[in-house]
């Protein structure tokens, strides 16, 4: 069905859009794409390229002698002073997965078809916050695969997932259990149920895909607060971790028994921007086993069955509180992996060999990186950064996003790099992160060959570290 | 280049006001037809010939263009949509009714807009214009980002520096604030 916001946009008059100027910004287009259309342009119109006056004959020609001698000084100088700089690349001839293998983790790459963004900025008053893990020393790395994907959708487990917990919600909720209906989505990525309803002043939003249940419950109107059995969902942002997950223990305590479960472990995780001076602009707290899969401890999300509280500390709604301390407004979140999945929907499926981290250096110094999941509009805002003398490296895994074709997500462990580029506008530090395989991996230098013109990104700004 | 002087330029030397036009806005035309596109079923080179085909148009029909009216880039945003949505149509009618949509969060947002009809086509544009542009930032970006430039909520998230999943709560609000502005039915 299409939307009706879309027919309005394409109905639009151009006074009416005039007041979104400021949101109207795209990057420049890359010198071929522009060139094409250009010459397009010229071809319908009968314009003629724009030529600039003519100089005289010699200037013309000591100016092209002047070119030729500098671009022959580049072309024998500036290799030769890179080559001196940068460390060799490794290669693995033989290795499992090639470097276009691993660029198809990445969004950018599997949607757009153009390499990955060279870095992604991330904001930080502390490091700690970048929530860095001790790097271990083994010299095998786990691969996992997800293990099934593309389970048919089942709107009778749906509907019996939400009856389990709706009338214990709604009435913690003070409200009356409402009447609601399941919708089936198709997108592109695949399919899902989906339940939209209101319970009292409150919305419900649940959904099944191919993996799991889920639901969102949020406060829409007024304060946007949730309060439960009479206790509103707040923390104060001031107190350290341990502090926050002490004094949310009874909300804790009630959201279990309405979902009625319960997990051993809890771990607080703030998100910061650039311009908020009030704080973390999120903080979202995790309820979830631990040992249920050895991947909880190193992602940031679990990859089980878990709750979450996300706090909000937005100020673009009339009504709401930035708040340098008290966080009043949330959403409360359930994932469960569908039933016959079990708790481990990951399995490991090869231990590798892990390549060293003077190894990850010499891809890194070299521009033979992954820089996260990203898109090309992106790339447009990214200046060149030097890694060299970067301040963090963890070990992280990416996992492949995909139920689109039916094939097993992979999930590859990389060596996250981390480098202090300044200070925004909040007073917060930014790292740029960026990725390098923590496997062995071949073909690097043919791909990112392959791949120059569009890593220089779509939007003719070169995106390589150095 | 301000519109002012880019329409004198067009004016004395159309080849150098040409360039200067494509130079200035080829990126953001070539934006809103991808986003418009994005929206059907297309080829690589429906894009580039769009775009040929917007500044053509406006170098064409350049008397027609009021500066009194409209800015040269909302002007050319209008041509793009236009020409965009002339393209799709197209496509739609050679490859079937094929429709994507490349949400992908794992909470699904439900974003069929409607309105109840009272309102005349052009006020209800007006209305919902302003109403967007009221939402503050960055929910109007958001709205235009995802509506316009047919940006996914992963694109958004990355470009805003936001997750996923509070792209689709913002804009899941968005619209229920939008509705229930102008009588629709929230989900």
């Amino acid at each position: 069905m299409k939307n009706k916001l879309n027919e309005i946009f394409d109905e639009a008059k151009p006074q009416e859009i005039d007041q979104f100027s400021d949101e109207l910004n795209a990057p420049e287009l890359p010198d071929e794409v522009l060139a094409s259309v250009k010459g397009k342009v010229y071809a319908k119109t009968n314009l003629k390229k724009e030529n600039k006056n003519a100089k005289s004959v010699w200037l013309r020609i000591a100016a092209v002698a002047a070119c030729f001698v500098l671009v022959l000084s580049a072309v024998i100088a500036i290799p030769m002073l890179q080559k001196a700089n940068l460390p060799d690349v490794p290669t693995w001839d033989t290795a499992q997965y090639s470097a276009e293998d691993i660029a198809k983790l990445f969004d950018s790459m599997r949607y757009d078809g153009v390499a990955t963004n060279a870095y992604t900025k991330i904001y930080v008053p502390d490091s700690k916050y970048l929530y860095i893990g001790n790097m271990t020393d083994d010299e095998y790395l786990k691969l996992y695969q997800r293990t099934q994907i593309n389970k048919e959708l089942n709107e009778v487990e749906f509907k019996t997932f939400i009856d389990a917990f709706l009338p214990k919600l709604a009435e913690s909720l003070d409200a009356p259990v409402p009447e609601y209906n399941t919708k089936e989505n198709n997108y592109s990525t695949g399919s899902n149920l989906s339940v939209s309803v209101d319970i009292g002043s409150y919305h419900l939003l649940a959904s099944q895909n191919s993996q799991r249940n889920s639901l969102g419950l949020s406060k829409l109107e007024g304060n946007r607060q949730i309060v439960i059995d009479g206790e509103t969902i707040q923390i104060d942002q001031r107190l350290s971790d341990e502090e926050i997950l002490d004094s949310i223990l009874s909300i804790k305590n009630k959201l279990f028994g309405i979902f009625g479960i319960s997990f051993s472990n809890a771990k607080v995780v703030r998100n910061f921007d650039s311009y908020t001076k009030h704080g973390a602009e999120f903080v979202d707290i995790y309820f979830y086993d631990e040992s249920a899969h050895e991947l909880n401890s190193s992602q940031p999300r679990p990859v089980t069955d878990y709750i979450y509280i996300s706090f909000d500390n937005f100020s673009n709604y009339s009504g709401d509180i930035v708040s340098d301390s008290m966080l009043t407004v949330s959403s409360v979140y359930y994932f469960k992996n569908r039933s016959d999945l079990g708790n481990t929907p990951y399995d490991i499926v090869a231990n590798t060999k892990r390549i060293s981290i003077s190894e990850a250096e010499a891809l890194l110094y070299n521009g033979y990186v992954f820089g996260g999941h990203s898109c090309p509009l992106c790339m447009r805002a990214q200046d060149k950064i030097d890694f060299e003398g970067y301040d963090f490296v963890d070990i992280e895994y990416v996992f492949e996003y995909s139920n689109k074709n039916g094939t097993p997500s992979i999930g590859i462990p990389f060596y996250a790099f981390y480098k202090n580029i300044g200070t925004s506008e909040n007073g917060n530090t930014i790292y740029a992160k960026t990725y390098v395989p923590a496997i062995e991996v071949s073909g690097y230098e043919e791909y990112f060959e392959s791949q120059k013109g569009k890593h220089q990104n779509s939007w003719g700004i070169e995106a390589i570290p150095r | 280049m301000e519109d002012s002087k880019l329409l004198r330029l067009l004016h004395k030397d159309p080849s150098a006001g040409m360039e200067q036009l494509m130079n200035q806005y080829a990126g953001l035309v070539y934006a809103v037809v991808k986003g418009k596109l994005a929206q059907s079923f297309y080829v690589s080179t429906d894009i580039e010939d769009c775009v040929a085909d917007v500044f053509s148009e406006f170098y064409a029909e350049l008397a027609k263009y009021d500066p009194k009216i409209s800015s040269i880039k909302s002007y050319l945003c209008v041509l793009a949509r236009y020409h965009a949505t002339d393209v799709a149509r197209k496509r739609e009618r050679q490859h079937g009714d094929v429709s994507l949509d490349d949400e992908d969060s794992l909470v699904q947002i439900v974003d069929d807009f409607t309105v109840d009809g009272d309102l005349a086509e052009d006020e209800l544009r007006r209305e919902v214009f302003g109403a967007i542009k009221e939402l503050g930032e960055p929910d109007s970006s958001i709205i235009i980002r995802k509506y316009y430039f047919g940006e996914s909520s992963k694109e958004i998230a990355n470009a805003l520096k936001l997750t996923i999943s509070n792209i689709d709560t913002r804009t899941h609000r968005a619209l229920n604030k939008l509705r229930r502005l102008f009588g629709g039915k929230e989900v």
